[in-house]
């Protein structure tokens, strides 16, 4: 069951390119000792656009199009559903086992999001976020907080458990106010443009503090896992 | 040459975030023991403590901030994600900090307004 979801996963992914991070060769990870010698922290950051193109796009001008709010609101119960779906496909029978949680998490997420772009809600930034953890005797907390228009944007989560495993999906979607035009414009007069283009980023920043509510996701988990002997 | 690039003012700089969201994990935790009924606490302190000094660096950007604090018991845990953003523009970063009985994993996702 498991090999045909993966396959179809697999089938999945090569036809949507997408930045994800399945490519681990394009993440970086930074090792930082800490100041302090009882915690240790790493980093990690998507590398730097243009590398993972196959077929590099030229950088598009953004422009006004004086459309504030959606016309069609992002449907938080229909991408629930999905949530709900996909992780009761995927982990219903699986054992936690670290080499398969490894893989599943990030073929679910790929697959979270091919649906939830597969809703076709235009003009939404999606970004799916999955954990998935064995079930024992430990004590954890999960909590996410957002600074953005809580009138247009939101976001939709999800968890499931079964016998050794559990996993959390967060959904978040943003609503983008700038339409891309694509630049056909010579660089001088894209130089211009940019330019004047610069300042329309301050009032929306000043929008964005005023307007902007914070939501704040919180699943707390007391996970009593059955200890195989 | 500098016109498609973004400037100072507007980049996502992955060093500045990534200098705040370990300081604020390191004041909010510190060299704690996990403590259960302090979990909640902590939870919401890194993450608004993280949104407040975004919010300061007074960039153009959303932010989403996701903290997961994981106490140390040999239990593995697997965190993914995924975006449909402007590949142009948006950003994330992840920051996984330890002590000795304590795991926090801070992602951070910077979307251009």
């Amino acid at each position: 069951m498991s090999d045909l979801a993966k396959e179809k996963a697999a089938r999945l992914l090569k036809k949507r390119g997408s930045v994800s991070s399945l490519g681990s060769h394009d993440v970086r990870a930074k090792e930082t000792g800490g100041k302090i010698k009882d915690s240790i922290s790493t980093v990690s950051y998507i590398d730097e656009p243009g590398h993972h193109d196959d077929n590099p796009r030229p950088a598009v001008q953004m422009e006004n199009t004086f459309q504030l709010a959606p016309h069609r609101r992002f449907p938080v119960l229909t991408v629930n559903d999905i949530l709900k779906d996909v992780l009761a496909s995927y982990l219903q029978e699986e054992k936690y086992e670290a080499e398969l949680c490894r893989q599943m998490t990030k073929t679910i997420s790929e697959v979270i999001k091919a649906r939830v772009k597969d809703l076709m809600v235009p003009r939404y930034k999606i970004i799916v976020l999955i954990s998935i953890g064995q079930l024992s005797d430990q004590n954890m907390r999960i909590g996410s907080r957002c600074l953005w228009d809580s009138s247009n944007d939101t976001f939709s989560s999800h968890s499931f458990k079964n016998s050794s495993l559990f996993a959390v999906a967060n959904v978040y979607a943003v609503y983008f106010e700038c339409t891309p035009r694509p630049s056909g414009t010579p660089v001088h007069r894209a130089a211009q443009r940019s330019q004047s283009q610069r300042s329309p980023f301050e009032p929306p920043l000043h929008t964005a503090h005023t307007a902007a509510a914070e939501r704040t996701t919180g699943t707390s988990w007391w996970l009593r896992g059955s200890r195989c002997c | 040459m500098d016109e498609f690039q973004l400037s100072e003012e507007t980049a996502f700089v992955v060093d500045d975030i990534t200098t705040i969201i370990k300081d604020t994990v390191q004041t909010t935790i510190g060299s704690s023991a996990y403590q259960q009924n302090r979990i909640n606490q902590w939870t919401s302190s890194v993450v608004e403590t993280s949104l407040n000094q975004l919010s300061k660096l007074g960039k153009p950007f959303k932010y989403i901030v996701t903290c997961i604090i994981l106490q140390k018991n040999g239990a593995g845990l697997h965190t993914a994600s995924s975006c449909f953003w402007d590949n142009t523009m948006d950003r994330s970063c992840t920051v996984r900090w330890e002590n000795k009985t304590t795991y926090c994993i801070v992602c951070v996702f910077g979307l251009a307004v």
